[in-house]
């Protein structure tokens, strides 16, 4: 079955809706004490998702049985596509694993659909984390995410969130003043404007040693000479 | 005449109290002997005054100017096999980048809110219930002289404001991360927040990237997180970064720069406490007490520090340094070896080895609980004396996550050795 527009919108704002209802968390317990396990269930089909606050999201990612569970990798490397052939090759991602009225409609549900305590969201920066390519502030691929379009889409919208609310930072580009706009007074040209990351090492340190000298092709050089000498060595030959 | 009345009313009345007694909105109420009229765009471009701040700033090449950032795109480490002389010239290269990444921000007044009307057309009056606003798109058109004009809903037909005019460029001409609208992290909680985590850096060089500097919320938020950094006295964050020279020169306007000379002070830099003075006498130039041409750092500081008696709690590690020449550091090794000493008395001896052969198998030892599972070996190897753990610790919680953590990682560690 493929969500309609109007059915994939009508989830998000479900999921909004259950984020926002959380303004007021009561007191999480401890991990210990509310001990929270991973859900071996493997055949999840038409099963319901249990919905959690973030505070015991948050929690949960602490515990021992999150750290047994994936140990210390982020969860995406432990799961696998049901797949024939090269990773290069696969279908593309499925749209959703939760249906419209919460169930899950297959049983292999994408890494983080599966687990019951998470979800993207701002307030967790630690998950969206294990989502971004390393030293960037962009998400890796989906296809090596592992991740349904949902989660995806979830996922992008929860990391800028993230970047506007602070909890995730990054460079941000830098601005070069020109003074002369901002003081009357001032006459000395602005320098070469720089931008972050800009710097290349081979411009710092250009490598003295080696030294590739341009490709020279065979223009205005005088290869007739070959010709005129021919006659000599010709004639040798004879 | 009873227009002209009104209108001289409402004039007056629009004028904040503030405003009335100073000039800039550089200057805070709360100090007083403020010289009034003072024109701090002038004053900050002034060559010495540069200068002074400048000199300030150190450059911190790797842990803050160049400290690893998320970026848009990845990028692959680079190393290089180099002499001493080439290193240091490379060094020299990076720091000469660097003086350009530690460009000031403009210390700029607020901006004019003036609207000019161009037509009043009473037939247009309530053809629609919203305004409606024209922007110039035309190629050559900058940012600053773009045209941009709003039709009221009464018919009026006015030149956008500065913020519509911001509002409208953000909107036609989009660049990553300045959206259309200021982000939640400008305003509390979240700004809160970002501060209790020590991105103060990172806040205020958003706010630099999304405001012009001359925006009134831009002086506002840039004045805030000073006044915090100020209170909290967590002058590392902005060192070596382009708002530390705003930073100093507020400090310096305000006549509040003890707990900055305190800093220095503890870290035992005299020339930077002595520019940090200069810098205040210019700014705030007073015939009383002023620098002969000839004094040396430490003269400069000693007799602010003379004149300024009531600051005495405030410059504690400054007083330290200046008659015992002991940095703040030291001085807190020195605590806690004392601390150490005095401490067998009422308990048991921290210098002794509490781990011994007897124990280090059981609870007692080194694996605590988890001796229970694991059995421990200990193994005598050439340089220690004492045995190697069986066990190893599990690595720290999930994945790295890049280097940009090496910063709090190193912080914990601080933590530790305090």
């Amino acid at each position: 079955m493929l969500a309609t527009g109007g059915t994939v919108a009508r989830r998000l704002i479900h999921s909004s809706y259950r984020l926002a209802c959380e303004g007021k968390t009561k007191e999480v317990p401890t991990p210990e004490e509310a001990g929270y396990a991973y859900n071996h269930v493997d055949r999840k089909k038409g099963m319901y998702k249990p919905q959690h606050s973030i505070a015991e999201q948050i929690s949960y990612m602490k515990s021992k049985s999150y750290a047994d569970a994936y140990k210390g990798l982020p969860i995406y490397r432990w799961y696998k596509r049901n797949i024939k052939g090269q990773s290069k090759l696969q279908p593309p991602p499925r749209l959703f694993c939760i249906d419209k009225h919460g169930r899950f409609n297959l049983n292999h549900a994408c890494p983080v659909c599966r687990d019951e305590y998470l979800y993207f969201d701002y307030r967790n920066p630690s998950l969206l984390e294990q989502f971004l390519a390393d030293g960037t502030d962009q998400p890796i691929d989906i296809l090596k995410s592992g991740l349904c379009r949902e989660q995806y889409t979830l996922l992008r919208a929860q990391l800028l969130k993230a970047k506007e609310h602070g909890t995730i930072t990054f460079g941000v580009e830098f601005r070069n003043f020109d003074y002369r706009l901002y003081y009357k007074d001032w006459t000395a040209e602005p320098g070469k404007p720089v931008e972050r990351a800009g710097i290349r090492l081979q411009d710092i340190h250009p490598d003295p040693l080696v030294h590739f000298p341009t490709f020279k092709n065979d223009k205005n050089n005088d290869w007739d000479e070959w010709w005129i000498r021919h006659d000599k060595f010709a004639r040798k030959a004879k | 005449m009873l227009k002209v009345k009104l209108r001289l009313c409402c004039a007056l009345a629009r004028i904040p109290p503030t405003d009335a007694r100073f000039s800039s909105q550089w200057i805070k109420v709360s100090t007083s002997t403020t010289p009034e009229n003072v024109n701090v765009e002038k004053l900050f471009v002034e060559k010495d005054v540069q200068k002074l701040l400048t000199d300030l700033t150190e450059i911190d090449l790797e842990n803050k100017v160049f400290r690893p950032r998320r970026t848009s795109i990845q990028q692959r480490s680079h190393f290089a096999l180099m002499t001493d002389e080439r290193l240091e010239k490379t060094r020299e290269r990076m720091r000469e980048e660097a003086r350009r990444f530690l460009q000031f921000v403009p210390v700029k007044e607020p901006r004019q809110e003036s609207v000019q009307v161009l037509a009043k057309d009473a037939e247009l009056q309530d053809f629609d219930t919203s305004k409606f606003v024209f922007t110039d798109i035309t190629f050559d058109a900058t940012d600053q002289d773009r045209t941009v004009v709003v039709r009221e809903p009464d018919g009026t037909l006015r030149t956008a404001n500065p913020e519509e005019h911001d509002r409208m460029n953000r909107t036609y001409y989009q660049k990553p991360n300045r959206p259309v609208n200021p982000p939640p992290l400008f305003s509390d909680p979240y700004l809160q927040n970002a501060l209790d985590k020590d991105e103060h850096e990172f806040v205020l060089d958003w706010a630099c990237w999304f405001y012009e500097p001359d925006d009134p919320s831009y002086i506002r938020l840039s004045q805030f997180i000073f006044d915090r950094i100020n209170e909290s006295s967590k002058f590392n964050v902005i060192t070596s970064t382009r708002h530390f020279g705003p930073f100093a020169f507020y400090l310096a306007l305000n006549d509040n720069i003890p707990r900055l000379l305190n800093y220095f002070g503890g870290l035992g830099r005299l020339a930077d406490c002595a520019n940090l003075v200069r810098l205040q006498k210019t700014v705030r130039p007073d015939w009383r007490v002023t620098i002969a041409q000839g004094d040396s750092d430490e003269k400069i500081v000693k007799d602010f520090v003379k004149q300024n008696a009531r600051f005495r709690d405030e410059i504690s590690d400054l007083n330290t340094f200046l008659n015992t020449g002991k940095l703040k550091l030291e001085v807190e090794q020195e605590h806690h070896a004392v601390r150490e000493r005095v401490a067998p008395r009422f308990g048991f001896d921290k210098r002794r080895t509490r781990i011994t052969s007897a124990n280090i198998r059981g609870a007692d030892g080194p694996l605590g609980e988890l001796s229970e599972m694991y059995s421990v070996k200990v193994v005598k190897s050439e340089g220690s004396g004492e045995g190697a753990e069986g066990a190893e610790k599990k690595g720290g919680e999930g994945r790295g996550k890049g280097r940009w953590n090496r910063r709090n990682q190193k912080k914990s560690d601080d933590d530790k050795k305090e």
